[in-house]
């Protein structure tokens, strides 16, 4: 397996602010519309660079994604920003029976995942991978670090039809190698092997799976980490190989256990290799308001939380 | 040849009023043989679809996805009857078609999806969006260089989706002097009058005071709702436009006409036998 981390991890400002302009530059076709966030969705170097095909339609998502469905039956190929709470609850008809239904080429990109904004509850997406997921044919991505993200912003625009997109902004940190990590839509990234138990993560949640690994094998548990930056479609055959080997399996996300990571496996699993599961996630609740690390311990999204998963799952195998 | 829009011919007022009472009577045969449609709004709406399709919207069924074909978006999908009559009289598909009519399987269905016949533009099933497609659509011609029109027909009953005023806001501030809407206000939604469901008068002030140039006109008067649409497609308009266009439920059919009933019509062969002599009789009027 090659190794595809960085030895040191490292932080950057705006990759997605700084990768849009460049795919602007280079896909004339690209256009992008915003909901009264420029700065907030990092959407404003855009507009500086491209007034012209730059367009605010005010806090008002449902129009904003019907817009975007108007200009990609046109040829364009929109980019749709707000937080992803909006526009994933409230544009949730505009997105299915206009972007899905027609698999009309537009990019959702849904900023500020799960637990790691502020403001609480009304703008945390914990379900938004659930809602995306469960439309036909929409593609969802939840990308781990800087070098995901400006690597997924070429994908969404290359690719053909309908994504939906979690995004992050501001400090990012960058965990995968540029140099040598390739994202690729539909395809899970194997970090670390493991014969004991698998760890499964999506988004930013990476470094927690990293961790858990790393703490596992120090007490002797080989835990292998698969990353998996698409929710949908989901690389089932790799999942599959790595879950054999293993024998348990441990899903970790920035989300609600239902519908998202933990569901997509399971429903896997449960198809074609039953093995023991655990989820690591929201539980049917929703979050206080705090910071991200605050929220990660007390709903349980840690390291420490992961292990504890990866010892069920591993104490439930049927002995060999 | 390929199609260009130099070569649409639009009809003149007689022959317009000749093919609206032929439509009606298309409409009304299809309801009857195919066992019932949305005919109530189809009759009242008809006017101002026709009026679009063969006056004001350059276009062919030679070349269905032309790209500088104006667009004619229908929102309220269950007004497919009409959308359908008029395509297939323009020869967007065979006329057989017509009866298949919402038969499982048929391409005609119940409400207007995209995708399934030439000409069907959008999909208006869910009220209330298709004016957000419009100003896409227009905001994707400007920046095409383009200079084709996009008509939007919606309904007075949907007018109660907040999504249209995002849109209504959003056409007046992009400038977009190529959208044309059309409302065919008969004053009737599904649970009733429009006045005691969910009064949203006055339209055309309030179109105006989202900075629309509004002409309201009575929909079912062909000279009018020409005249309206000659100011509203005038060249080089930087508002948007509305018809708002005041329809008789059932128009051109005595026993439906204002008659709160006939939302989806199920004739029987003396009521369709009937509506088709009066309207006969109306065209030889003429």
């Amino acid at each position: 397996m090659e190794d595809l981390l960085l030895a040191q991890p490292q932080e950057e400002t705006g990759p997605y602010r700084r990768t849009l302009v460049a795919v602007g530059e280079a896909r004339p076709e690209v256009v992008v519309l915003g909901a009264d966030l420029g700065n907030s969705t990092e959407i404003d170097a855009f507009q500086q660079r491209f007034p012209d095909r730059f367009f605010n339609v005010g806090s008002a998502e449902q129009n904003e994604v019907d817009i975007a469905v108007g200009m990609a039956f046109e040829g364009q190929v929109p980019f749709v920003h707000s937080f992803g709470v909006f526009l994933t609850r409230r544009a949730y008809e505009q997105v299915c029976v206009q972007v899905a239904m027609h698999g009309a080429n537009v990019k959702l990109v849904g900023m500020i995942p799960g637990l790691t904004s502020r403001l609480g509850p009304t703008h945390q997406a914990i379900e938004d991978l659930s809602l995306m997921r469960t439309l036909p044919g929409m593609t969802v991505l939840d990308p781990a670090d800087a070098t995901e993200i400006e690597q997924a912003v070429w994908a969404m625009a290359d690719h053909r039809g309908p994504v939906y997109a979690r995004m992050m902004r501001r400090e990012v940190r960058r965990v995968l190698d540029p140099e040598r990590h390739r994202f690729q839509i539909g395809k899970a990234v194997p970090l670390a092997a493991g014969r004991d138990v698998l760890l499964v993560s999506t988004g930013l949640v990476l470094e927690t799976a990293l961790q858990a690994a790393a703490m596992l094998r120090s007490e002797g548990v080989s835990a292998a980490v698969l990353h998996m930056p698409t929710l949908k479609p989901l690389d089932r055959e790799c999942l599959l190989d790595l879950a054999r080997d293993a024998g348990a399996v441990v899903t970790i996300e920035n989300h609600l256990v239902t519908g998202g990571l933990g569901s997509a496996v399971a429903e896997v699993l449960g198809e074609a290799l039953p093995l023991p599961l655990e989820r690591v996630g929201l539980r049917d609740t929703f979050a206080v308001p705090g910071t991200p690390e605050f929220l990660f311990r007390r709903y349980g999204i840690t390291p420490e939380a992961a292990v504890s998963a990866a010892r069920r799952a591993v104490t439930r195998k049927s002995p060999r | 040849m390929t199609w260009n829009r130099s070569l649409f011919r639009p009809l003149d007022l007689p022959e317009l009023h000749q093919k609206t009472q032929a439509l009606r009577d298309l409409m009304i045969e299809v309801a009857w043989r195919t066992g019932g449609a949305y005919l109530a709004q189809a009759l009242s709406g008809i006017d101002l679809l026709a009026a679009v399709h063969y006056r004001y919207a350059a276009g062919d069924a030679a070349a269905p996805e032309a790209a500088d074909r104006d667009r004619v978006l229908l929102s309220p999908g269950h007004y497919a009857l009409a959308l359908y009559a008029i395509l297939a009289d323009r020869g967007y598909f065979p006329k057989d078609w017509l009866w298949t009519f919402k038969d499982d399987g048929s391409p005609l269905e119940l409400a207007t999806h995209r995708g399934t016949v030439p000409g069907v533009e959008v999909s208006g099933g869910s009220l209330g969006q298709v004016l957000s497609l419009g100003v896409g659509m227009a905001l994707a011609a400007r920046r095409s260089g383009r200079t084709h029109r996009v008509f939007v027909l919606m309904s007075d009953g949907e007018q109660d989706e907040g999504q249209v005023w995002e849109a209504a806001a959003s056409a007046a501030h992009f400038r977009l002097g190529s959208l044309v809407a059309l409302i065919d206000a008969n004053g009737f939604q599904v649970d009733g009058p429009t006045a005691e469901v969910m009064n949203m008068e006055p339209l055309g002030d309030k179109y105006r005071a989202f900075g629309w140039d509004v002409e309201e006109v009575d929909g079912n008067d062909l000279p009018a709702v020409c005249a309206a649409l000659d100011r509203l497609t005038m060249p080089e308009r930087d508002r948007p436009g509305l018809v708002l266009g005041r329809t008789i439920r059932g128009k051109g059919v005595s026993f439906m006409e204002g008659h709160p009933g006939f939302h989806y019509a199920r004739l029987d062969a003396s009521m369709a036998d009937q509506a088709r002599r009066e309207l006969q009789a109306d065209t030889d009027a003429v």
